[in-house]
């Protein structure tokens, strides 16, 4: 009976709910449409994977391929033996260097972040301090000199065997970037919000920093490492100019995907074989994009909501 | 030797270790970052002093401020293709990075009203982001190809060149297609960000303004817009840092026929142009000399941008930390951004991961 | 505030040191660029001593010859076929071990690797355009004239190309430096129906080539010269363009200081004319264009229109020949095309003065062979003075070698029956390239990229708008040109 009361009769809503209505219908309408234009260059390039070179010539304006043109002969000419397979070498390179580079950010972060917030030493601030000043400086001065010391060194080691060159490379492709500021000073503003009660009660109950290290302050960084992960992952995956200047001249079975792929962008008779291009371009997405389903939606709610506490 | 004596030399003993755990905890990340950020920077600077041959090392020497002459020298063909590329990235930037922040912000406004479906809005919307510039250009290279075979022109009958350089002057249709192509790619993160921004404007604010007989517009304007400040803000830096350094994008739309001219269309692609290919590598010097000049003017744009989205002084220690380390949080959301932070150490182009 | 205003002298004062210094630097003094130089201090050793068997001949015993070439298109099956032969043939003596790099970074891949002493090759197999890159960072060693005599292994210049083996030398007087293998550039298919049914002959010169051209227009409506597109890569710019330069006697730079001078007489009229004679193809009267410029969109269309009998000239490199004539066969449903298509060159089609000396140049890529630095061992040196005279100078390597499109380089081969009666030879290559004589390469400098984007440019300026001022676009490009290479030193 009560609750009847209290029911809202159904025809007249308030004036505030009546416009959030009219708003929830029209971010609807807005979005959809921008969802469907946003998927199109995707569902262009699976669609277009598919389809036969005829279908490619005579109907370029179609996203799927026509009745009895589906084929796989794309995603079979850069399998088969001809071509090398080199998108699994690729895949390979960039999913190990990149998976490295994520872990060590991860660990180097985590540890740097806990002395700086949690132990005490002379000098503490002033580190903090010209970490913030260095970030002002843009990495591009270091690319040319970098390059000269990375070959400089590698005269200096003379590195024979291909496995060594091979682990020297990658040795640069993974540890530049590792020490980047933002991270950590990301993690340590993290450690910063954490109670001090939680790591001095802790403290006083005997506990060593590794044990609070391990059992308090990490567990409670969850999503801030996400979030570390999910930037450094993409970051380290997509990046273009520092590989392409140290790849250069080295076996393509080295390269990462995105290096690999510029192949198709870049020479005019590479690119015109569109079908192939497609099929190796969504071969080169998978990875990525299966990690992005697994984590999306932690990931864009961790985004979201970390650190900010009103 | 007293108790106040001992108690002081033990306070002492234990300060110094504790120095040395410190110091020992911090040596890897110290180690690291030294080698890999701090030296290079160092190098590069000392290298746009001299010139340099990496192949041919009998040919170094130091020359002092010849390259910095040279490249302010603007009778110098090559330094002059460097101040232009300037200009054709600025005006770019112009368009760019207001739109990163204008559409992404009215997307995470939508989504916030949480429509039916929205989680996969969401999803969909920020899916290019993860994908890498070449996967980009190879996608919009097809579908804006100038020849009867591309997606558009099949679609609409048309023959337009879009990569082409030309009919337009200026190249202005490819630039269009890059423009569509940054927005697809990158609308993405920043939507992101935004969104949970605004999510977190407290709704009591709202209501107190609407009990204040404000309109949906004044709350917008009075509410949204100031408590989202400091993540446009960030939001802000990152688009406009990575878009200085742009590269990825030009590079893979590359115009079809491209003179030399058209190639070079950011001071980044200059920078790697001459970087990339031995024939240059008596270069070297002027090409660290331009990347340091480069660098500075990333610098000076950089801190106005904080100095004018930045916050108020705070007044006591406690509330200031607390507001540092928030906004540093917020400003570490935008992650990707951090030119500087990024795989490549040339962090400034790392467009890939940029705004 | 102390400490910052030490910091802040500190920095003026190292500014102002490095500013005093600036002015007394010239990073381009002692840099001399004639082409007669001496080498005063070697940059190579040799070590070791030949051992002889009973022939008198040098004896081998399991050399192992690392080997960089940039042979990695259609062209590379031949290729190792013929590195195959050479290794069967030498087994237990000496064995090559190829590593094919694509042109596109051929040059920095190698010069990195033996600067580096890391997977360096001894043997260069590379285009003529990027030796005299080499021998300017001390890349590569001259061949031994002492060493040559010892071992019984000469290899003269004057059996090879007079047009191509004037580079060998790279500007060191005396000194070999590198040998020429083969050369290769745009060649001619034409359809000898069409021809024969718009009643003319094959143009000899400019002229003739201009009405042969207006014939075909009247009678098919049509472009009759089918050209690689502009737009879709650089090879119409490095090889038809060049070409039409080098017959008017143009000059792509002055061979004292390798810079430009297209502005002062006589090359700024050689320039001028060489646009010209482009222009009259691309720019003839009526709708129908004699060849297209920027039209196309793939180097396949070109072929496309030659088998749809819509062209009467084909111009693409060599190794096109099979996949045209399969091209046409199908398109015309015909088994034999000997009697339709034909072969000719672009010797004398854009020469404005048909009596001149340059009109039959032809610009090619050339290969040439060069020896690494890094080789001190002198058995290894005439082990490979020994693979380049086999591979030069045998007939039957230079015939499988020139199935693929490359003609020979040395007279001591081109010039034998066997050779020239070849079946291939006699049908393409005596056609493609008549004078071996007079083909051109890029010649002895070290900023060939420099060359090949200036010339794109100008080419490009001048072609996609045939209304362009040609006298100031010679002086603008000539400019960045010109301070490119002053940065470059």
């Amino acid at each position: 009976m009560l609750t009847r009361l209290t029911d809202k009769p159904k025809k007249t809503l308030s004036k505030s709910e009546r416009t959030i209505r009219k708003e929830k219908t029209v971010s609807f309408v807005v979005l959809f449409i921008v969802t469907i234009l946003w998927m199109l260059p995707l569902i262009y390039m699976v669609g277009t994977s598919f389809k036969s070179d005829y279908d490619l010539q005579t109907n370029p304006g179609k996203l799927f391929p026509s009745a009895g043109q589906w084929t796989l002969a794309h995603y079979k000419s850069f399998l088969s033996a001809d071509s090398d397979a080199k998108i699994f070498y690729w895949l390979g390179n960039s999913l190990w260097s990149t998976l490295l580079h994520v872990g060590l950010t991860v660990l180097l972060d985590l540890l740097t972040a806990y002395v700086l917030v949690f132990l005490n030493f002379r000098g503490k601030e002033k580190f903090v301090k010209l970490l913030y000043l260095w970030m002002a400086v843009p990495g591009v001065i270091g690319t040319a000199p970098m390059f000269a010391i990375f070959a400089a060194i590698r005269n200096g080691l003379a590195i024979s065997s291909s496995a060594g060159s091979y682990a020297y490379i990658f040795f640069w492709i993974v540890m530049p970037g590792v020490s980047g500021i933002f991270n950590m000073l990301l993690m340590r503003n993290f450690f910063l919000s954490i109670p001090r009660d939680i790591v001095d009660s802790a403290r006083s109950d005997g506990a060593s920093n590794f044990k609070i290290f391990t059992k308090i302050i990490v567990p409670l960084a969850r999503s801030t490492i996400m979030l570390i992960v999910l930037f450094t992952f993409t970051g380290s995956w997509n990046s273009l100019n520092w590989p392409q200047l140290i790849f250069s001249g080295e076996a393509q079975k080295w390269w990462t995907v995105t290096i690999g792929l510029t192949k198709f962008t870049d020479s005019q008779a590479a690119a015109a074989a569109t079908g192939v291009a497609m099929a190796t371009s969504v071969f080169a997405m998978l990875p990525i994009i299966i990690v992005f389903l697994f984590t999306q939606s932690k990931m864009i709610d961790g985004l979201a909501s970390t650190g900010i506490k009103a | 030797m007293n108790n106040f004596e001992l108690m002081q030399r033990e306070m002492r003993k234990s300060k110094r270790r504790k120095n040395v755990v410190g110091y020992a905890l911090l040596a890897p990340y110290v180690l690291i970052f030294l080698f890999f950020s701090v030296i290079p920077c160092l190098m590069g600077f000392v290298f746009s002093f001299m010139q340099y041959n990496p192949i041919d090392s009998s040919k170094n020497m130091f020359v002092g401020f010849y390259n910095y002459a040279q490249l302010f020298d603007f009778t110098n063909s090559v330094s002059l293709k460097f101040w232009k590329s300037f200009a054709t990235m600025f005006l770019f930037d112009i368009v760019m990075v207001p739109t990163l922040i204008i559409i992404p912000l009215t997307l995470a406004y939508l989504i916030n009203l949480h429509p039916p479906g929205y989680k996969f809005y969401r999803a969909v919307i920020y899916l290019p982001s993860v994908i890498s510039v070449s996967v980009m250009g190879i996608v919009f290279s097809k579908l804006f190809a100038g020849d009867e075979l591309g997606f558009f022109n099949a679609l609409f009958g048309t023959n337009i060149k879009w990569l082409s350089g030309k009919p337009f002057e200026n190249d202005i249709l490819r630039w269009v297609v890059i423009f569509i192509a940054s927005v697809w790619w990158q609308t993405g993160t920043n939507f992101v960000i935004l969104s949970g921004a605004l999510r977190n404007v407290p709704k009591s604010l709202y209501e107190a303004c609407e009990m204040d007989g404000g309109s949906r517009l004044q709350g917008i304007l009075h509410v949204t817009l100031p408590n989202i400040k400091s993540s446009v803000g960030i939001c802000l830096f990152n688009t406009l840092i990575g878009y200085l350094g742009l590269y990825g994008q030009p590079y893979v739309l590359h115009a079809v026929e491209n003179s030399i001219d058209q190639e070079i269309v950011s001071p980044m692609m200059f920078i790697q142009y001459y970087l990339k290919n031995a024939s240059f590598v008596n270069m070297t010097g002027y090409i660290c000399a331009a990347a340091i000049v480069f660098g500075l003017i990333v610098m000076v744009f950089g801190t106005i941008e904080r100095k004018v989205m930045g916050e108020r002084k705070r007044t006591d220690k406690h509330s200031a930390a607390y507001k540092q380390s928030k906004q540093d949080v917020e400003w570490g959301l935008s992650l990707k951004g951090p030119a500087q932070d990024v795989q490549s150490v040339g962090g400034a182009n790392n467009v890939n991961s940029i705004n | 505030m102390k400490k910052i205003k030490w910091i802040a002298l500190l920095c003026v004062t190292i500014l102002c040191l490095t500013f005093v210094f600036a002015g007394c630097i010239d990073p381009n003094a002692g840099n001399d660029d004639d082409d007669d130089k001496v080498i005063t201090e070697k940059w190579w050793e040799d070590t070791g001593e030949l051992s002889f068997n009973s022939e008198g001949n040098v004896k081998y015993s399991n050399i192992t010859i690392k080997l960089a070439t940039v042979v990695s298109g259609e062209d590379k099956d031949t290729f190792k076929s013929i590195i195959d032969d050479f290794n069967r043939e030498y087994k237990g003596r000496i064995a090559i071990d190829s590593e094919d790099i694509g042109q596109a970074n051929f040059e920095s891949t190698v010069a990195q690797r033996i600067s580096t002493k890391n997977k360096a090759p001894d043997l260069i197999m590379s285009h003529q355009k990027g030796h005299k890159y080499f021998v300017e960072n001390k890349i590569i060693q001259p061949f031994n004239k002492d060493l040559m005599e010892q071992s019984k292994i000469s290899i003269d210049m004057n059996d090879y190309s007079a047009g191509l083996s004037r580079y060998s030398s790279l500007g060191y007087k005396d000194e070999l430096f590198s040998i020429p293998c083969d050369a290769q550039s745009m060649v001619v298919f034409y359809n000898k129906t069409l021809l024969k049914e718009i009643g003319k002959e094959l143009p000899t010169n400019h002229q003739e080539l201009l009405d042969v051209c207006k014939a075909f227009v009247e009678l098919k409506g049509t472009s009759p010269i089918a050209w690689p597109a502009a737009n879709q890569n650089n090879h119409w710019y490095n090889y038809v363009f060049t070409t039409a330069i080098m017959q008017n006697g143009g000059k792509l730079y002055d061979e004292n200081t390798k810079k430009a001078d297209w502005t002062s007489e006589p090359n700024k009229t050689a320039m001028t004319k060489s646009i010209q004679s482009i222009r009259d193809l691309v720019d003839s009267d009526g709708v129908v264009k004699y060849a297209p410029f920027n039209d196309k969109t793939s180097d396949d269309s070109s072929q496309l229109e030659f088998a749809d009998n819509k062209a009467l000239f084909y111009v693409y490199f060599p190794w096109r020949i099979e996949s045209l004539e399969s091209l046409y066969k199908t398109r015309n449903n015909v088994q034999d095309v000997t009697d339709i298509i034909g072969t000719t060159s672009i010797a004398n089609w854009f020469a404005m003065d048909s009596s001149s000396a340059d009109a039959g140049k032809i610009f090619v890529d050339s290969h040439f062979f060069a020896m690494s630095k890094l080789v001190t061992d002198v058995s290894k040196k005439a082990a490979i003075m020994e693979f380049i005279k086999w591979f030069t100078q045998r007939t039957d390597v230079c015939k499988k070698w020139a199935s693929t499109g490359h003609i020979t380089a040395c007279k001591l081969v081109g010039d034998t029956e066997e050779y020239k009666n070849d079946a291939y030879c006699q049908r393409y290559l005596n056609n493609f390239y008549p004078d071996i004589d007079n083909l051109v390469s890029m010649g002895l400098t070290s900023h060939y990229n420099t060359v090949l984007s200036h010339i794109k440019t100008l080419g490009y300026e001048t072609l996609s708008n045939t209304a362009a001022d040609i006298e100031s676009k010679l002086a603008s490009i000539q400019k960045s040109f010109n301070d490119e290479i002053a940065m470059n030193k």
